[in-house]
């Protein structure tokens, strides 16, 4: 199960990585003529306008542009979409490769992010108590008056639309309840034999929480990172889905649904292509996380 | 007993007040001066009327004084107007939280009725030992419904059953041409968004329903069950399921809280006028009054529903209520 | 013994095998096992943790969980055939005829149920009476194990008990319909030193009180040598020694059994030094060609690793399965 979730997720990551060196066109090409243009169809470059900028129409037929438009003809060139087209005629397979790579820049690094901040104000809170624990526990207990999205809803308002404020919000809307999880494990490692004898020793407190309480979190820590992967990957297409991630033109899954949601009976293809990649990623996801959480930590997941 | 809802209930305050002042601050620090912004679209620039309007609705007292304005009209349900409707902000949260509900409800119930059986049944066919494959179907399959995120299901869904095959209606509540309280409309437009919506927690409820049982169907109190020579059905349905209902219960709850209160991108697809779909739009446009008022209406309601169901979990646990 | 032989075995157990079919392997956790008790007698069933003995008393309640299942021999109670029984008639006999009690009582009372609601289902499922009379049952029974305020407890919860008062609230359930056969699975492990011999006292009232024969399944030796009249000693899913427990006690002969009364203190012999049996228990998911207890034994010579001994009288009603003590010639 493992190497059959892996598989989907490492070729994404390299295809992801990958895409200014794929034979692909500009994802940010429009070419009106070739508007929600179904899957498996061909068009044809007809020729380069001012800007040098291909030409394409469904037909083989120069004349159809006035030379107004096109600048110099070719003979006409046939130029496939795999994919078919969106409602701007931009080529869906190469919008669903270069927005592979927001989804997953953003969940990659909130997911860091939050496990770094969490682990650590959970060290704190946990292992200190007292009236550390006190304002730490108060500020997460705030966090989560605000069920699910909302928080992330609120922080973009304030923030606007934009990558970094994406994950921003994820980082922020998330981090309290990872908190609170973290500060519950290192409660009961802290109470071990073996942090008591650290302290009968006269280690100070930074060295015990980070030599002695965090080795034995960490088996949780990485198997919250791979849980947490799903969440924040469904999170941010979800949001660029509702308009609150990126800005157009820049493609990413969250947006081209967005956008196919608003052609559902013209051109179903547009929303199924990332409905799909989504779907089959968070699925794998899923699996990566039950899978490492039944490697690292076998007890919380029998059955 | 009374004492435990009387310290749960009180605990809430500070939340509230630290959740208002949040939305305050919120507000305050959105970019763009909502006078301005609301005189603009009456083509009103000149600075002297800008001033005096700031001055009539107390946007230049000092902040403290305008929270405290700010506050007590809330509690007094008034919460402005909208920008985007011109419409009262009170009125606009009901009518979104009508919708919600209707829809939040039905989920729950499909989560109970499909989740919480066939995670009943799972448990129990893992218990009886029986065909090999019927167990795994019962156990990987709630796993592959929560893996698919809801609007994933949702597009499918409505890919298939609106578009393909025309059969239901894909956004809304209701078809504008019939009548205000056409219960089977209503019924038509509330299945997927239904189905969409609940999913991933029926998957989930079922998972946990069937884990949590197999669990308990192991404990002394069930072999001592058997010993009694009570027969099969009491053995499972009194003993095992009395005790599975303790954490399917609370699940359900929390569940209940969390489609009051936050499905923004359901209810975005299916274009259902809930608070979900209210606080988007509403986001997305700027209209601060909605934004702020709807967030205390969210945060008041989540709290209190959890509370409610941390005491509903003390009377299904007899452990908890005479701890 | 000759008192008891002169009537029929409440339950003759005959060359019982339970077997556990998992992934990793065959265990065959009871092995061919025979034995019988009569009625109103107090037999001790002995062991290390893992020998077999509470899948013995599993399988005699057709109660063994999958993946385990009873693959051969035969459990005669009164004369009946359990293994031959239906679902239906096999429910008539547990908890009416034989009834059973556990090792973690609050654990086999559920949290969810007060312990009257408990009590009363226990008299209702094999008595046709009403909820008020099964009600006055409950609390003289609850009279009867020494729970103080019967009525007062009754609409109680489990966790409102403690371990020694469970455990009474479990005995009182199982005395119920008056079973002829009690089968107690380590009643006492759970409990304090001191509320264990309560417990231990009480079994021994009732079982003269109400005539009901009684498997005490322990690994306390000393509990064995207190309160039954027959000792039956365990190892890896086989029977090692049985007999009369003064007897087994007395004059052990397998090696086994040695050892494991050579690591109960005596306390009149302050000087004597404690003899541990070490190793481990053995390894009951293969077939063993010699005697399982041959990698332990102290006394073991050649025969010891290539055949496996039998079951032998050695006296009458003591019997030995050790190479040590060839067939009476």
């Amino acid at each position: 199960m493992l190497s059959f979730s892996l598989i989907p997720i490492i070729l994404t990551i390299i295809i992801a990585f990958a895409a200014p060196l794929l034979p692909i066109s500009d994802p940010n090409r429009a070419n009106l003529s070739v508007r929600y243009i179904p899957p498996l169809s061909e068009a044809f470059i007809l020729g380069t306008d001012r800007q040098g900028n291909e030409v394409v129409h469904p037909e083989r037929n120069p004349d159809l542009f006035p030379s107004s438009v096109v600048e110099r003809y070719i003979p006409p060139v046939p130029k496939h979409y795999l994919l078919g087209g969106d409602s701007l005629g931009r080529d869906m397979l190469s919008r669903l490769i270069w927005g592979s790579r927001i989804s997953l820049l953003i969940g990659i690094f909130a997911n860091v992010a939050v496990v770094m901040i969490s682990v650590f104000f959970g060290l704190l809170a946990g292992y200190l108590g007292g009236r550390v624990d006190g304002v730490i526990m108060r500020l997460v207990d705030v966090g989560l008056a605000f069920p699910g999205l909302l928080l992330a809803l609120l922080i973009l308002t304030v923030l606007g639309p934009s990558v970094i404020n994406m994950a921003i919000a994820v980082i922020l809307s998330s981090v309290p309840l990872n908190i609170r999880f973290f500060r519950g494990q290192v409660l009961t490692v802290r109470n071990a034999k073996y942090v008591e004898a650290a302290r009968l020793l006269g280690y100070n407190n930074l060295r015990i929480m980070f030599r002695e309480v965090l080795p034995n979190v960490m088996p949780l820590v990485i198997t919250v990172t791979a849980l947490n992967a799903t969440s924040f990957f469904i999170f941010t297409a979800g949001f660029s889905l509702i308009g609150m991630g990126l800005k157009p033109p820049d493609p990413d899954w969250g947006t081209i649904m967005s956008d196919g949601l608003r052609a559902l009976y013209e051109a179903p293809a547009v929303i199924l292509g990332p409905t799909i990649l989504i779907s089959v990623l968070a699925v794998c996801f899923n699996v990566l996380g039950d899978e490492v959480q039944k490697i690292l930590s076998p007890r919380e997941s029998q059955l | 007993m009374s004492r435990y809802i009387a310290r749960r209930l009180l605990s809430i305050i500070p939340l509230l007040i630290a959740v208002s002042i949040i939305v305050f601050a919120m507000s305050k620090a959105l970019p763009g001066d909502p006078v301005e912004i609301f005189l603009r679209q009456a083509d009103i620039s000149n600075p002297e009327i800008v001033a005096a309007m700031k001055d009539k609705y107390g946007l230049n007292d000092p902040l403290p004084n305008q929270y405290w304005t700010w506050l007590t009209l809330m509690f007094r349900g008034d919460m402005g107007e909208s920008i985007l409707r011109g419409e009262p902000v009170a009125e606009l949260l009901f009518r979104g939280m009508r919708n919600t509900f209707s829809v939040a409800t039905a989920s729950v119930v499909l989560v109970v009725v499909v989740g919480w059986t066939m995670g009943v049944v799972a448990a129990v066919v893992h218990n009886r030992g029986w065909h090999q494959a019927i167990t795994r179907f019962l156990a990987q399959a709630p796993v592959l419904m929560l893996s698919i995120p809801g609007f994933g299901i949702a597009v499918f869904m409505v890919l298939a059953f609106g578009v393909t095959l025309g059969w239901l209606p894909t956004s809304g509540v209701s078809n504008p041409r019939s009548g205000e309280d056409d219960i089977l409309d209503l019924a038509k437009h509330l299945i997927l968004p239904t189905i969409g919506l609940a999913l991933a927690s029926v998957g989930g409820n079922w998972r946990l329903a069937r884990n949590t049982m197999i669990e308990i169907l192991r404990e002394d109190y069930i072999r001592m069950a058997h010993a009694k020579g009570l027969p099969l059905w009491r053995v499972y349905f009194v003993h095992g399921l009395r005790t599975t209902l303790v954490p399917l219960l609370t699940s359900a709850g929390l569940l209940f809280g969390s489609l009051l209160t936050g499905s923004f991108i359901l209810e975005y697809i299916f274009a259902w006028p809930g608070i979900g779909l209210m606080m988007v739009e509403s986001t997305v446009s700027r209209d601060v009054p909605v934004v702020m008022g709807g967030t205390m209406l969210i945060a008041i309601m989540y709290l209190f529903i959890n509370l409610v169901v941390d005491i509903l979990y003390a009377f299904v646990d007899p452990r908890v209520r005479y701890a | 013994m000759s008192v008891a032989a002169a009537t029929e075995p409440v339950l003759a157990v005959r060359d019982l095998h339970t077997h556990f079919f998992t992934k990793t392997g065959t265990v065959r956790a009871v092995n061919g096992v025979s034995f019988s008790i009569y009625p109103g007698e107090i037999v001790g069933l002995v062991g290390e943790s893992g020998c077999g003995k509470s899948v013995t008393a599993m399988s005699i309640l057709g109660l063994v969980d999958a993946p385990g299942r009873v693959v051969n021999g035969t459990i005669a109670f009164d004369g009946r055939d359990m293994r031959k029984m239906s679902g239906g008639q096999l429910r008539r006999v547990r908890g009416h005829e034989i009834a059973m009690i556990f090792q973690n009582p609050i654990g086999a009372l559920n949290p969810v149920f007060s312990v009257g609601r408990q009590l009363v289902e226990a008299i209702r499922t094999h008595q046709r009476v009403s909820r008020r009379e099964a009600y006055r049952q409950a609390v003289g029974l609850l009279e009867r194990v020494g729970i103080p305020d019967p009525e007062q407890r009754l609409p109680q919860y489990p966790h409102q008990f403690s371990g020694g008062m469970a455990q009474r609230v479990v005995i009182a359930m199982a005395l119920a319909n008056r079973p002829k056969l009690l089968i107690a699975d380590e009643p006492t492990t759970a409990l304090d030193v001191t509320i264990q011999a309560q417990i231990i006292d009480l079994l021994a009232e009732l079982n003269q009180e109400f005539g009901m024969a009684v498997l005490h399944i322990t690994h306390n030796m000393a509990l064995v040598a207190e309160s039954c009249a027959r000792t039956i000693v365990m190892y890896g899913g086989k029977i090692a020694e049985s007999g009369q427990t003064d007897v087994v006690f007395d004059d052990p002969k397998h090696p086994y059994t040695q050892a494991l009364l050579g690591s109960v203190p005596d306390l009149d012999q302050p000087e004597q030094i404690i003899d541990p049996l070490e190793g481990f228990p053995p390894d009951i998911t293969r077939e063993w060609t010699g005697c399982e207890f041959e990698p332990r034994c102290s006394q073991r010579f050649e025969q010891c690793s290539v055949e496996n001994p039998l079951l032998r009288e050695v006296a009458a009603g003591h019997a030995v399965r050790c190479h040590l003590y060839p067939a009476a010639s």
